[in-house]
């Protein structure tokens, strides 16, 4: 019986040397291909980053047995993106065509309609990076698909390909965009020129709230002030996240009124919406907004009084002094809120 | 010029090499952080290259080291992603020379490096 454990034991470790060995093997062999494939598309795409204008873009013949492999095409189709990302000008049109003469489109088309969810998106991804236009109705396509990674991709992919048209996805997504997502839509937006929004009157009333929330973002960062009636009607919508937009945007397209139009909705509002309508007060500084805050402080728990003590503060530099005239401000917990607000104005003041 | 180029990127090492080396400057490449100052004491070069976003020893950590040792002998030029305003404020306060953001075009960057060759003469 041990004889025999003996025997199986030494089988087994031969058995496992020789895998060892042939999975090293490999390693190194795959290794070797990567460094020499590494080496080719390097000098490859180096040439048509450099290549003069005059010259005619051209595979080399040496290319054509090598990108009818498929590993290769992937291999050598994130190298050009990577390329693509890093430099500008004249270099990426030239990139384009070596990523066109590899026809590494037709891989591209055939992953933005793969069932495996993480190749679409790559696929999606690298449609606008190569800004390859006429994927555009696919890309479309994508922009309201269940799974948010592609949803998102083809989302910036889309303003990649047409810049502020590709907005038109806010006509029919039904998927909410999140917070993130916002974000990484107006930074893509950032980096074009601005130009006459089609479509914000459709998306102020769009059913999908997120968007809604989104355009209102849209208003605000490019200071659009012919929407400013239709941003002042939504500081009463139902939804309490678009009335927080709402109050936010109205400060970035502020007119006289809108102090008035802000403390207009504060007494129904959240404790997190009247905080916002707070903050933008202190920064419109606007006197004729104290009397009516002074008078809110009576009313108000003691977390929006000190929100409200400050406001009042930043507003008029003579703040305390005002506070200190009000009937309660010598009893808690106004006294103890004033005395605090004093003591951080002093330590800013060291 | 002597220029040391410190890219983690093989692709955008190789290409750097390969436009500089076309303007007959003398390069060397270093993969990382690390490497890059191993190289800068053994050869001096008269400008440095670098992406911020590097293993072992970030860009920003490679210009206040090489500015800490060589003051104004070596200049520096960092390569920033488009938007990093922040990053490209602590390169400067650090000593950075100059700064192209990504993607950035290799024309522009033999330009602005033929400005510090001619401020060499």
């Amino acid at each position: 019986m041990l004889q025999l454990l003996f025997y199986i034991t030494v089988y087994t470790s031969i058995v496992l040397l020789l895998m060892m060995f042939f999975f090293s093997y490999l390693n190194k062999v795959k290794k070797q291909k990567y460094s020499v494939w590494e080496k080719e598309s390097n000098e490859l795409i180096n040439t048509f980053i450099f290549i003069d204008n005059n010259t005619v873009l051209e595979l080399p013949d040496d290319i054509h047995t090598l990108k009818k492999n498929p590993f290769f095409r992937t291999f050598i189709s994130q190298k050009i993106i990577t390329a693509v990302k890093n430099f500008s000008g004249e270099t990426t049109r030239n990139l384009k065509q070596l990523y066109l003469l590899l026809e590494l489109d037709k891989d591209t088309l055939h992953d933005t309609k793969h069932v495996l969810g993480h190749l679409k998106t790559r696929a999606i991804r690298n449609v606008g990076v190569m800004n390859l236009k006429n994927f555009e109705e696919i890309v479309f396509e994508n922009t309201n698909h269940k799974n948010d990674l592609i949803r998102i991709e083809a989302q910036v992919a889309l303003i990649r390909l047409t810049g502020f048209k590709g907005l038109k996805f806010l006509n029919i997504i039904t998927y909410p965009i999140s917070e993130w997502y916002q974000i990484v839509l107006l930074r893509e937006l950032k980096t074009l020129d601005p130009e006459k929004f089609k479509g914000i009157k459709i998306w102020l009333k769009s059913f999908n709230k997120s968007v809604i929330v989104f355009t209102l973002k849209l208003i605000a960062n490019y200071h659009l002030f012919e929407f400013y009636p239709d941003t002042v009607k939504l500081l009463h919508h139902k939804n309490h996240k678009i009335r927080l937009q709402a109050i936010r945007t109205l400060a970035k397209i502020f007119n006289k009124n809108t102090p008035k139009e802000l403390l207009s909705i504060f007494e129904n509002e959240t404790t997190e919406n009247k905080i916002a309508i707070l903050k933008e007060l202190s920064s419109f500084k606007e006197q004729s907004t104290i009397p009516y805050l002074i008078e809110l402080l009576k009313q108000e728990t003691p977390t929006l009084q000190i929100v409200i003590i400050k406001t009042i503060a930043k507003i008029d530099t003579e703040g305390i002094l005002l506070l200190e005239k009000i009937p309660n401000a010598h009893t808690p917990p106004l006294n103890n809120i004033i005395l605090q607000l004093k003591e951080e104005q002093a330590y800013e003041l060291d | 010029m002597k220029i040391l180029v410190a890219e983690d990127d093989n692709l955008i090492r190789s290409a750097l090499e390969f436009r500089l080396k076309k303007d007959n400057h003398d390069v060397t490449l270093a993969i990382d952080g690390k490497d890059a100052l191993k190289k800068i004491d053994e050869q001096i070069p008269d400008l440095v290259i670098t992406d911020i976003m590097m293993p072992h020893i970030s860009g920003l950590e490679l210009v206040g080291l090489i500015k800490e040792k060589y003051q104004n002998q070596i200049k520096i030029i960092v390569l920033t992603t488009m938007g990093q305003e922040d990053v490209v404020l602590e390169a400067f306060g650090l000593g950075a020379d100059d700064f192209i953001p990504k993607p950035f075009s290799p024309n522009e960057l033999s330009v602005r490096i033929k400005r510090f060759a001619i401020k060499k003469i």
